[in-house]
């Protein structure tokens, strides 16, 4: 306990010295070894013995995450090492690997600047490794190389000293590969990793020891000697010798920026505002004497402290009593506590500066990716998600009178979590909720159940759909209710381009004018529709193509809600559309605003936008994943079939050792229990991931009962739509 | 003053012909504009034969005048009716549109004729509240969203007027029906001699609107 005290007061005082600070998260492809890492270098700075780290699994204090062996929620942590006789603190954000809570890890890049990938020697770089790396590119988040479990190579592959020299350069020639194919400019700005200036380093998380070019130098520990100690199984001696949280920390404190540095290249990148405004020169600067600027990137429930806000502190320094406002709201609130994380713990501080990782209570309103400030200022940027909720469960409170609390509950969830998507459905009265997943619905379920106490029953998983069309239709003339206003309208489908400048965020409604006509135009959009854009949702656009029209402008919201209801519940299910251009073609308007109100306009324009879709060979999406397999070659047929029976396909198999490696693809509705069925069919040798990969068109045998299914399942008539329902034709 | 009345059997003509009479002003006549369109931006279309018995009930004769329905021309056939009576002004039920009171009231105008609007940006509820204790209106037509078949036939009493700020306030809607969202037709009135008995009827519905269309009704002793 007095060393974990000590150890707070050298946090405290490193706290207000920016060069001295490194904001890190490790990332990983799932069961690459992040949290074991996380774990040996918290044991190596102190914070937990070093006997339990490897099994203790300290960053997945969640009692599930331990349950299961996975981490569901990035976990903080502070820590400090001394390097060439100095003292640095480490704040450490440990994510999660799994393709199903992947909302957290594009969250936690938020908040550091730099990111220690963790790659498996014999596995090598797989699909999220790609994933998690894209994600920190993006984000501006610089990475290092730890290959980890490289005496696996020497003591189950049996590679010689020779071969396991060749594995690993190819394994970092994979990864420089990935961030030249991300980021060309980068690259050449020295963010290729490189095993001789030491931002690469080799070993083993579980038994605490790594090499790098810089410690070979200073221990005389190369990969001949490693390939000894391990074969001789000693491997206590070598993490004597080159211990892990030693060689990995001085990997990060040269070659991962400080947050001075780090702010100034980064704030252009996740704020969009004046950068030479009072707040984004404090923000390049990392000012503590600047406006507070906070980035949310995680929200917790404290039972005692309420909502706990943990974020990036760009500007300012934060105190108790603070007045600070949340981006969008229009009160302020008063900062109750300030904190900051030694493991699961939060630790209350007097103030926390610029720079460095810092959790916050007392503020109301804030939800992951808020902006909190003293001044007005313009927001961060919204995170972005790489992957769309694509399962859906309905949620029951087994006793009504638990009713109340399971939506309190459930609100707070999506608060926290923001890939998870709470609706009710206002028919049934059922509460849905929709995630990345089979397994990340399911420890939702049971964060219901057992940390909030509410018995529930839960539905089979429900896939969640889309709706778009194959071909173009109209105009459709659209009348309101009262026959006075008529809107016309057509459909078509949105090219594949500018659906993706869409998805990644880089056209939106906010983006400037000017720049988002040019980025639609450069995806091959027409000169004179990207001009037109009125509104956009999901990755849907409606364009306006009527000229001089009197009203218009006044009715215009109108006609977007009408159209962002349809975006949302399509005429064939229900489903959320997606890739659609819609076209305002013409409208005729009543000169009266009185005849011309919301329950005119919106089912006017849903009824023609409905129609037009149903004229437009429509059709179902349904979600798919990609399937990777590491099975021993004598199991390799039935994993494959485990994929060919669920309507999948095969798209690759190739040989590494005595491993397959199967890659390929599967609909999401038919994945359900697919964890339990490969276990059975490999006698449980098969190592799998899943990646989210898009939605593609149901086949067109099972159009129609899918979406006979999904209309009963919503109470909705069992007949097919047809265009006449919903305009005079 | 004597004045000539631009009914339609509905809740609104009705009652400011009730409020010119509470006035002391006298009704020699009731005049229809029969419309060839449906969905005229003047007139109202449903169940205008109704108006026949209304004139007998309350014992004012009534002139109808054929209209077109065409968008302007309308106002013509209006100016037309007008030429027919002898009075000094018109009394008429608008509440809120614009269109139909500056039409009116250029046409009066120019024929040298007063224009008595005694709804005219008067609150719609405590209009509503009003006509509901002295009339028997009852719901014919409806045309928003939010509204359902159930609202055709229904009678107008407080709580239609509660259902109504539902609606307005979930969906918008004028709760005099002054956008069109639903037409009435009145069968009592403290100035009817006899009130009206629907015998037959028939409810159409399409996809956002439907209409009770009366095929049967007689007058009866009150």
């Amino acid at each position: 306990m007095t060393r974990r005290k000590k150890m707070v007061e050298r946090v405290k005082k490193l706290m207000n010295k920016p060069e001295k600070i490194r904001d890190i998260g490790i990332v990983a492809h799932i069961d690459h070894g992040k949290t074991t890492l996380t774990d040996s270098l918290l044991a190596g700075a102190g914070i937990i013995s070093q006997e339990l780290a490897g099994t203790q699994l300290f960053m997945d204090y969640y009692e599930l995450e331990q349950q299961r062996g996975i981490t569901i929620n990035a976990a903080n942590v502070s820590m400090v090492h001394e390097f060439e006789g100095e003292e640095y603190l480490i704040n450490l954000i440990d994510t999660p690997g799994h393709i199903d809570f992947g909302g957290d890890v594009t969250r936690a890049m938020r908040a550091v600047d730099g990111a220690i990938v963790v790659v498996d020697a014999v596995e090598g770089v797989m699909p999220q490794t790609e994933t998690v790396l894209r994600q920190a590119l993006r984000e501006n988040v610089k990475p290092v190389l730890f290959i980890n479990k490289v005496d696996r190579l020497i003591n189950e592959l049996k590679v010689d000293k020779k071969e396991m020299q060749l594995r690993l350069s190819k394994i970092i020639d994979d990864v420089n590969e990935l961030i030249k194919g991300m980021s060309k400019e980068k690259y050449e700005q020295g963010w290729k990793v490189d095993a001789s200036d030491g931002s690469v380093a080799f070993g083993s998380a579980l038994y605490k020891w790594a090499i790098s070019v810089p410690s070979m130098k200073q221990s005389g520990i190369g990969f001949n000697e490693v390939y000894d100690y391990c074969q001789k199984d000693d491997v206590k001696s070598l993490a004597e010798k080159c211990p892990l949280h030693q060689i990995l920390l001085d990997m990060v404190i040269p070659h991962l920026p400080n947050p001075l540095e780090a702010q100034k290249d980064r704030i252009s990148v996740i704020w969009y505002g004046d950068r030479k405004s009072i707040v984004g020169e404090a923000m390049e600067k990392c000012d503590p004497n600047g406006p507070i600027a906070l980035m949310v990137t995680d929200i917790m429930m404290d039972p005692h402290a309420g909502e706990v806000a943990t974020g990036r502190l760009f500007s300012g320094v934060l105190r108790r009593g603070q007045e600070l406002r949340v981006s969008g709201m229009p009160a302020t609130s008063r900062v109750q506590q300030v904190g900051i994380f030694i493991g699961p713990d939060r630790l209350e501080v007097e103030e926390a500066p610029a720079g460095n990782i810092v959790a916050i209570t007392g503020i109301k309103d804030v939800i992951v990716g808020s902006t909190i400030s003293s001044i007005e200022m313009t927001p961060f940027e919204s995170i972005k998600y790489v992957s769309e909720p694509v399962v859906t469960v309905a949620v029951e409170a087994e006793h009504t009178k638990d009713l109340p609390k399971l939506i309190e509950v459930l609100r707070q969830l999506s608060k926290e979590d923001p890939t998870l998507k709470v609706e009710i459905d206002e028919e049934t009265g059922e509460h849905l909720i929709s995630g990345m997943g089979e397994l990340h619905l399911e420890i939702v379920a049971y964060r219901i159940e057992h940390d909030h106490k509410i018995p529930i029953t839960t539905s089979p998983p429900i896939v969640v759909y889309r709706e778009t069309v194959q071909g173009r239709a109209g105009p459709v003339e659209g009348k309101s209710p009262n026959r006075h206003n008529r809107f016309y309208i057509t459909v078509e489908p949105l090219p594949k381009e500018v659906i993706q400048l869409i998805k990644s965020g880089a056209v939106s409604m906010r983006v400037k004018e000017l720049e988002r006509r040019q980025l639609l135009m450069d995806a091959g959009m027409d000169k004179e529709e990207a001009k037109n854009l009125a509104g956009i949702y999901g990755s849907n656009v409606l364009l306006d193509m009527t000229k001089g029209i009197q009203y218009l402008r006044e009715t215009m919201e109108l006609i977007l809600e009408g159209f962002e209801d349809v975006m949302r519940n399509g005429p064939l299910a229900k489903e959320p559309c997606q890739g659609i251009k819609v076209k305002l073609v013409d409208v005729k308007l009543h000169e009266d605003a009185v005849h011309r109100g919301p329950a005119q306009v919106i089912p006017a324009i849903r009824h023609a936008i409905h129609a037009s879709i149903l004229m437009a060979n429509p059709a179902i999406l349904e979600p798919i994943l990609d399937v990777y397999i590491h099975v021993p070659a004598d199991q390799m047929g039935s994993a494959s079939r485990e994929i060919q029976g669920r309507r999948g396909q095969i798209l690759d198999v190739h040989s590494e050792g005595d491993l397959v490696i199967i890659r390929g693809k599967a609909p999401v509705a038919e994945l359900f229990g697919f964890a339990g069925d490969i276990r059975s069919a490999t006698e449980g040798r098969a190592l799998w991931s899943t990646e989210y990969a898009g939605f593609e068109v149901l086949p067109s045998n099972l159009q129609v009962d899918i979406i006979r299914q999904i209309r009963q399942r919503k109470g909705l008539k069992l007949e097919m739509p047809k265009p006449s329902d919903y305009v005079d034709l | 003053m004597k004045l000539a009345a631009l009914v339609s059997g509905g809740k609104d003509s009705t009652f400011a012909m009730y409020k010119a009479l509470q006035a002391g002003h006298e009704v020699i006549d009731l005049i229809t504009i029969k419309s060839q369109n449906p969905n005229s931006y003047m007139y109202h279309t449903p169940n205008i034969h109704l108006t026949e018995l209304f004139s007998k009930a309350s014992g004012i004769p009534l002139l109808v005048e054929e209209s077109s329905g065409e968008k302007e021309r309308e106002l013509e056939d209006l100016e037309r009716a007008l030429h027919k009576v002898d009075v000094g002004g018109v009394v008429v039920g608008v509440i809120e549109s614009e269109y139909q009171a500056s039409r009116v009231e250029r046409i009066c105008k120019s024929l040298g004729l007063d224009v008595y609007a005694p709804l005219w940006h008067q609150d719609s509820e405590v209009l509503l509240r009003e006509m509901v204790q002295v009339l028997d209106i009852r719901i014919t037509h409806v045309a928003a969203f939010g509204f359902d078949k159930s609202w055709l036939g229904r009678k107008m009493d407080e709580k239609t007027i509660e259902d109504l700020k539902t609606l307005k306030g979930r969906y918008g809607i004028h709760i005099s029906g002054e956008g069109g969202e639903y037409e009435s037709v009145v069968l009592d009135a403290p100035f009817f001699a006899k009130k009206i008995e629907l015998v037959k009827t028939k409810k159409i519905w399409c996809e956002d609107y439907g209409t009770l269309e009366i095929l049967e009704a007689m007058l009866r002793n009150k």
